[in-house]
């Protein structure tokens, strides 16, 4: 029959002498993806084309493929004999292609569209890396299959051609097929050794048309780089015409079928003893019918209660939506001596608990709120002593059951969201308890107890843990991708390696020089004959460094790890600990908020609302994603808006021309080009037109823009003609453009700027050229900012517009921005190098930089500058060791209104997540008392709750009622109070001398040790009733009042519900408890004492 | 710099009233020399009807509607000291005293669904704008006019803290305090229950200890020095003369009884507020407790709304006599405001929906020639037939009683003019 032996032919790929014809190029229509992929095209062809190949980059575990159908036309009948013909090449790591037989590689034919390669294909030829039990193959060698019994996947129906997977390799593949016959013949060439073979019989062994083809395999692992390029399509029939040449498609978008799942592996949570699994786009009523459906996503609880969910996330690492609707369901095994048991679910939603496969509990459906005229429900009956009980929402049913001592399985399915509700489990839980006796949560034997105090550690664990896996799997999911920016940034550095360098000035005798910066900054400090300032003490260092870095004043602990480390190291690893801090991405997604306007409405957004993407921010900060990378993910405003993902950046509640608001917004925070004065007319004191702020939306939008009436400034009949230039008329279409081919233009190097495939060509566009390292205007502005941020001045004033500016040091500019591209615009290196500058440690000058003309600043020190609103807010709660004890932001707790018009921004841990509680209804109801307090002293300390426009210079000035709201306020009052949760309790109760008190208070809120006659006039306000101050026999209270939280949206208009809030005002206003430890003659003295250190000026001041 | 239009507010402006705006002579461009008329008020309390009053049920009343089809007012009219003008039966001791008022029956606008920014436009003349952060009037008042004492805070809330009170670019320290309670007392003003007043000596005592460490230590440092000096004035703020202004034991028993209820004893505080040099008091109706819905009057809402504007009425009259009794009417404009009325006919439970092109706000005071009826709305009370009168011409009336000019340019940090008004044409008929 045919021969199997192996036959290795040496000879040239041979070109083919029939007539070929371009007749269709592919466009992005006909090829479909089954996977996540990205693709794009390639710059140069494979070798022996003509047209460039698709670069395809599967991310996902298990089968991908690529796949076109080629119908029948008149030049080419996939039921008679032709030939296939295409090359292709291996670009991704031989070490994800190891060991597995899930490593595959696989192109065949069939007759319908298939997921992946199985027993249904005509021809097929493959690799795959490793036999598996059950399918020996022949490992590592390509191999044409030929049926002979069966279509099984084994070596007795698969033809070695001992030819091997070679990356970077152009392999050539021919495959000649017969469609009446059922069989095939197909050859391989990898440029020097080709192999051959012919009567290969179909795997499927049906005869006829086979006109769709599939190039892809498959992976064992997420996140396995088996990127191949794939060259143009050749078909020709044998019967002779003309062949059919498919070239890759010119666009990169191709899209997906509405099936395609997205399996993440397990994030590593804590080993547990519940699985639990997601189902989206579960038909209605077929919620339990799960057997065949995929999980999209898969994970361990330690038991069975759930008060978040893992993300999803794209394979950029963006979080996404999922389905409207979604199933939850959780299993585990079930052991308990045998007795009498009383199961309680709690859902909020429609929920089904089952025992093996018998149904004992059901919730019914949540109900849509109407609106508003709910009362306030009676708090539900307990009826085990001290349960936790779950918010009203929750609907809870028990049932009491006989178990033996076998292992059971337990099933939890719960609907979570659907139109109208919201895509959280609320207070999902399954728990277990003899009947009478406290339950605990379904898990292990030592599973959580259902009280208020074990149910709180419970979720806040689950949210720390969650937290973890969250930032985990975006690792995962985001590997590829991370690996192309990683891959990019080599090539930026070869770049800005291959450019002149930018020389340094003289050294300047007689001042210090820690760093570069310094031997610029000395140049121009001796040339105006200005005089450096003086180094700033170990601790003044310290605190200012700290509030730069993570927006804290250091605590007493922080001093002393600081000063345990020998003085000429300890500052250099300050800066490093400090880098390496969570609170770096706090305190930066404060400032980015501000330039950004991120602005969310968490009631009815209708105020010029963005949705909430400083949640993304949070996130890029805490991931470290390089500042190109970020600012690239902005602008091309991917994945879930509500979540906070760049998307929500797009949004811009009743505004006319939301795009040309971000045209405006970027321009300002990422090229120091301001649009708002060219938004309605063209910019009377800017080379600004109107055109360029809609030609940069349109851009933004993908599409032509047309002109807003709303949107330009009327010229009506009889009115004199405005004094400003109006180029555009109302309607009149702009067409997408970039506005700004000063700084950058499309070039080769911005062509490899990494981009999403599934955005809009020209957003993506947009991208490249605010990012690449072609625009030097890009990385200035962001040195400018930065360091505007550390010293409290830019070499450029205004730091978001440049039009005009003059540079005071363009140099060092130039210089800094060289090395922050080089860098692969990493924030933290130029950081660092500004913090380990000489001119950054000094003492301040007498003034703020903002007082002095930008090109006049000498920096001979940084600028005097005052803690921001975020700053002191936080810093006071950290030093008094106070969380905030905050309600939710969320005024449907609820869930039963749709989150796009009530926003749930969670309970804030930091000063940035607070926004307006927009009470506009001036109803107690909708106010959140303690929020609210907070929020006064950031508003009034320059911190905005509303950010319609972006801004980059607050306005903070000192202020008389700054003084008087931190002074008499709920805040201030709280902080000063000695209650039992205060770490000034503790240093209070402490056995110590009164000097030592008074020391460690100092150090505490001022970060430095009293001077002698600061001691002085303590100690004589303390001594006298220092010395029996504590109360003997009294325990600290643990009890602490939370917010009602049965109040919302659902019963805003009942009067009860005014009253609870009212109520909840009144006891605020007194303060938090004062501590009974403590007589209360001290008591008081030592908070008059506190209160004064926090309200005198210096703690304003950064040092 | 050349002044930036709002095209959005301008076109409204001409689609709306085109014929009067070509005529009037301060259409066209905005021209801050021009002469604007000039009202005697110092001061200004804004009684805030949050909700959307019914303007068809209070102070345009038309025939008698009857709850379920046909349109028309919920209750009886009656006549009014302002001849030909009648209001509804429930505003009886206000109908006595209307010839000091002022009723502007032609407001409008386009923001009639959402509260929220509708709120906004009737506080700032504006829609939120990405380029401009406009301030309240509020703001604008207390900017302008300034304190009239370092001890008094300028711009007073009675309410909760919304973005439409808000100062927007000229910054927060032309913010508002406010309090939400009257036991409590505003925030920040009013010490801590626990420390009275030999303790908050003691304390500053201790502050003054301190600060003269710190600017002795750093006797160069201007803002050290300047930061010191603030905090200075923002102590003697809350000092016992201006505390005492809250509490409301010191006026006689039976005026507080004449006043009424809670929204009456507010304005009574209001009143207190602007004689001590208040310049701006916002005093929000309180709405809880009353029937439910507040102003807002959808479906079932309606049925108590007579209690609300019964309300209203004793409070609203008792004030204005009461002004005029301390001899402060002539200085003081009181406004009776809302963000948008309510259509003539009624929704399938008996309420009524939003209607913001034709409602009604009432002046008092503020040397006004009062007595007066600016604009008009046909016999159904849906469509405005009379003087429309766009938020910018409302805010430019209020501004021209306070004695500032609508026309005039403030500036924000970044020196973008921004007209306080644009182009508002103030009721000229109401100013001698």
């Amino acid at each position: 029959m045919k021969c199997r032996c192996q036959k290795i032919v040496q000879f040239p790929f041979a070109s083919l002498l029939l007539a070929t014809f371009l007749l269709s190029e592919a466009t992005a229509a006909d090829w479909q993806i089954i996977g996540a992929a990205k693709t794009n095209l390639t710059e140069k062809p494979l070798t022996g084309d003509t047209s460039p190949a698709l670069s395809v980059h599967f991310t996902n575990a298990g089968g991908r493929t690529l796949r076109r159908a080629f119908s029948k036309t008149p030049a080419f009948d996939p039921a008679k004999p032709h030939r296939i013909e295409w090359r292709w090449r291996f670009d991704g790591k031989p070490a994800d292609f190891g060991n597995s037989f899930n490593d595959r590689i696989n192109f065949f034919a069939a007759d319908q569209p298939q997921g992946g390669s199985n027993g249904n294909s005509s021809w097929l030829i493959g690799i795959s890396s490793a036999s598996e039990p059950g399918r020996e193959v022949h490992e590592g060698k390509w191999f044409f299959f030929d049926r002979q019994d069966d279509g099984d996947f084994k070596k007795e129906n698969m033809v070695s051609t001992g030819l091997t997977l070679v990356p970077e390799t152009v392999y050539s593949f021919s495959v000649t097929v017969d469609p009446a016959g059922g069989v095939y013949s197909a050859t391989i060439s990898d440029g020097t050794r080709s192999f051959s073979e012919a009567g290969l019989r179909f795997r499927n062994d049906h005869k006829g048309a086979h006109p769709v083809l599939h190039f892809g395999g498959s992976a064992s692992t997420t996140g396995d780089d088996h990127r191949f390029s794939l060259g143009e399509i050749r078909i020709t029939p044998l019967a002779g015409g003309t062949a059919i040449v498919a070239k890759q498609p010119r666009e990169t978008k191709l899209p997906k079928p509405a099936t395609s799942a997205f399996k993440e592996t397990a994030p590593q949570l804590a080993s547990g003893s519940t699985l639990v699994q997601i189902f989206e786009n579960v038909p209605k009523d077929a919620e339990l019918d799960l057997e065949n459906a995929r999980a999209v996503t898969e994970y361990r609880e330690p038991a069975m209660a759930f008060t978040r969910l893992p993300v999803k996330y794209s394979a950029n690492a963006l979080a996404l939506d999922r389905s409207s609707s979604f199933v939850l369901l959780a299993r585990t095994e079930l052991t308990r001596p045998a007795g009498e048991y009383k199961l309680r679910l709690r859902a909020r939603g429609a929920a089904r608990l089952f025992l093996g496969d018998q149904l004992l509990l059901s919730t019914k459906p949540q109900k849509i709120a109407s609106d508003g005229h709910e009362d306030v429900p009676e708090p539900a009956k307990r009826d085990v002593a001290g349960l936790h009980l779950a918010h009203y929402s929750h609907q809870e049913v028990t049932i009491t059951v006989k178990l033996d001592d076998s292992p059971r399985t337990i099933t939890l399915v719960a609907l979570i969201g659907g139109k109208g509700l919201v895509p959280t489990p609320g207070e999902l839980s399954v728990a277990i308890g003899k009947p009478g006796e406290m339950p605990r949560l379904i898990g292990a034997s030592d599973a959580p107890l259902l009280t208020d105090d074990s149910w709180e550690s419970f979720a806040a664990w689950q949210t720390e843990r969650h937290r973890l896996a969250d930032a985990h799997r975006r690792r995962e999911s985001g590997a590829a991708v991370t690996t192309e920016w990683e891959r990019y940034h080599a090539q930026v550095r070869e770049h800005t390696r291959s450019l002149p360098p930018i020389p340094l000035p003289a050294v300047t005798a007689g001042l210090t020089e820690s760093n570069t910066i310094d031997r610029f900054l000395n140049a121009r400090i001796a040339a105006a004959k200005a005089k450096p300032t003086t180094l700033t003490d170990d601790l003044e260092f310290l605190r200012r460094l700290t509030l730069d870095t993570i927006g804290l004043v250091p605590t007493p602990e922080d001093i002393r790890s600081f000063l345990a480390d020998a003085p000429p190291v300890r500052r250099a690893r300050a800066i490093e600990r400090l880098l390496a801090h969570p609170g770096w991405a706090d305190h930066w997604v404060s400032y980015w908020q501000d330039a950004l306007a991120e602005n969310p409405g968490i009631v009815k957004a209708d105020l010029n609302n963005s949705g909430p993407f400083r949640w993304w921010l949070h996130q890029s900060f805490s991931d470290g994603l390089p500042f190109d990378r970020l600012v690239a993910e902005l602008v091309q405003m991917e994945g879930s808006l509500v979540q906070g993902a760049p998307a929500a950046f797009r949004m811009a509640s009743l505004n006319d021309a939301p795009m040309a608001a971000k045209a405006d917004v970027l321009a300002q925070a990422f090229l120091g080009e301001k649009l708002s004065c060219a938004r309605c007319h063209d910019a009377p004191d800017h080379p600004h037109k109107q055109g360029d702020t809609f030609s940069l939306a349109a851009m933004l939008d993908g599409k032509p823009i047309k002109l807003p009436s709303s949107s330009t400034v009327p010229v009506v009949e009889g009115f004199r003609k405005p004094k400003i230039t109006i180029t555009l008329k109302p309607g009149q279409s702009l067409e997408p453009h970039w506005p700004f081919a000063q700084h950058a233009k499309p070039t080769q190097l911005a062509s490899l700027v990494p981009i999403s495939a599934t955005v809009p060509a020209t957003r993506s566009e947009a991208a490249r050229l605010f990012v690449t390292p072609d625009n030097a205007r890009f990385a200035k502005v962001v040195v400018n900012r930065v360091w505007k941020r550390y010293f409290g001045g830019g070499f450029v004033e205004p730091a978001e517009d440049w039009n005009n500016a003059r540079v005071s040091h363009p140099e060092l500019l130039d210089w800094l921005a060289r090395e922050f591209t080089a860098s692969g615009y990493d924030l933290k290196s130029l950081a660092r190098l500004i913090f380990n500058s000489h001119a950054y440690q000094r003492r301040p000058v007498e003034s703020a930089w903002a007082d002095t003309r930008a090109e006049d600043r000498v920096f001979n020190g940084p600028g005097r500058r005052r803690l921001s609103a975020e700053q002191l807010v936080d810093s006071l709660f950290l030093i008094a060791g106070k969380q905030f004890d905050c309600e939710e932001l969320n005024t449907s707790p609820a869930g039963n209104r749709p989150l796009d018009t009530f926003l749930n921004l969670g309970v804030p841990r930091r000063a940035w997540e607070f926004t307006a509680t927009m009470n506009e209804r001036d109803r107690p109801s909708l106010a959140k008392p303690v929020a609210q307090s907070i929020i006064d002293v950031l508003t009034t300390y320059g911190w905005r709750q509303s950010r319609q426009n972006p801004t980059t210079t607050r306005a903070d000035a000192p202020s008389p009622m700054q003084t008087l709201l931190l002074a008499n306020g709920v805040v201030g009052t709280r902080i000063a109070r000695l209650s039992d949760d205060s770490a000034f309790t503790e240093l209070a109760l402490k056995t110590q001398p009164i000097e030592a008190l008074i020391a460690d208070t100092f150090l505490r809120a001022l970060n430095r040790p009293p001077f002698a006659s600061e001691t002085k006039s303590a100690t004589d306000y303390l001594k006298s009733s220092h010395a029996n101050r504590v109360v003997s026999g009294v325990a600290k209270q643990a009890k602490k009042l939370r917010p009602d939280d049965r109040i919302g949206w659902a019963n805003h208009l009942s009067s009860e519900a005014n009253a609870i809030r009212m109520e909840e005002e009144r006891r605020l206003r007194m303060g938090d408890e004062p501590t009974k430890r403590l007589r209360p003659e001290f008591r008081e003295r030592y908070e008059d004492f506190l209160w004064s250190l926090l309200n005198a000026s210096e703690f304003t001041f950064i040092p | 710099m050349n002044p930036i239009l709002n095209r959005r507010e301008f076109l409204k402006a001409s689609a709306a009233s085109a014929a009067s705006a070509l005529a009037s002579p301060l259409a066209g461009l905005a021209d801050s020399s021009k002469p604007v008329p000039r009202g005697k008020a110092e001061a200004c309390i804004f009684l805030w009807m949050g909700g959307g009053m019914s303007q068809i049920d209070t102070f345009d009343p038309k025939g008698r509607g009857d709850g379920k089809k046909v349109p028309g007012c919920y209750y009886n009219t009656i006549g009014t000291a302002i001849p030909g003008a009648k209001v509804s039966e429930h505003l009886k001791q206000t109908a006595g005293i209307l010839d000091r008022c002022v009723l502007l029956r032609s407001l409008s606008h386009e923001q009639s669904a959402e509260h929220g920014a509708a709120t906004y436009l009737v506080h700032t003349a504006r829609k939120p704008s990405e380029t401009v952060v406009y301030p309240s009037i509020g703001s604008v008042v207390a900017h302008q006019l300034g304190p009239r004492t370092e001890s008094v805070p300028p711009y007073v809330v009675m309410g909760y803290p919304n973005i439409a009170r808000d100062p927007g670019f000229l910054g927060p320290q032309h913010g508002y305090v406010y309090l939400t309670q009257l036991e409590t007392g505003p925030n920040g003003l009013i010490r801590a229950p626990d420390v009275d007043i030999a303790r908050q000596q003691r304390r500053e005592r201790l502050i003054g200890t301190w600060q003269k460490e710190f600017e002795r230590r750093n006797p160069a440092d201007k803002a050290a020095i300047a930061q010191g000096e603030i905090s200075r004035r923002g102590f003697k703020i809350a000092g016992p003369e201006f505390m005492n202004v809250f509490n409301l034991e010191r006026e006689p028993k039976t005026l507080r009884e004449n006043y009424g209820g809670e929204f009456g004893q507010r304005c009574l505080l209001a009143r207190r507020l602007v004689q001590s040099g208040v310049r701006f008091v916002e005093v929000s109706f309180n709405l809880n407790f009353i029937n439910g819905t507040g102003w807002d009057t959808h479906n079932e809402g309606q049925r108590d709304q007579h209690k609300l504007i019964q309300e209203l009425d004793r409070a609203f009259a008792t004030l204005v006599l009461d002004l005029e009794k301390h001899n402060l009417l002539e200085k003081t404009l009181v406004v009776i405001a809302t963000e948008f009325g309510r259509p003539p006919g009624f929704d399938s439970r008996g309420g009524r929906g939003h209607q913001s092109q034709g409602f009604t706000s009432v002046l008092a005071g503020g040397g006004l020639r009062s007595g007066q009826v600016i604009g008009a709305t046909d016999d159904s009370g849906g469509k405005i037939v009379e003087h429309p009168l766009t938020m910018p011409d409302y805010h430019a009336t209020m501004y021209c009683a306070l004695g500032i000019n609508p026309h005039k340019r403030l500036h924000t940090h970044d020196d973008r003019p921004v007209p306080i008004t644009d182009f508002g044409r103030p009721a000229e008929k109401l100013f001698t």
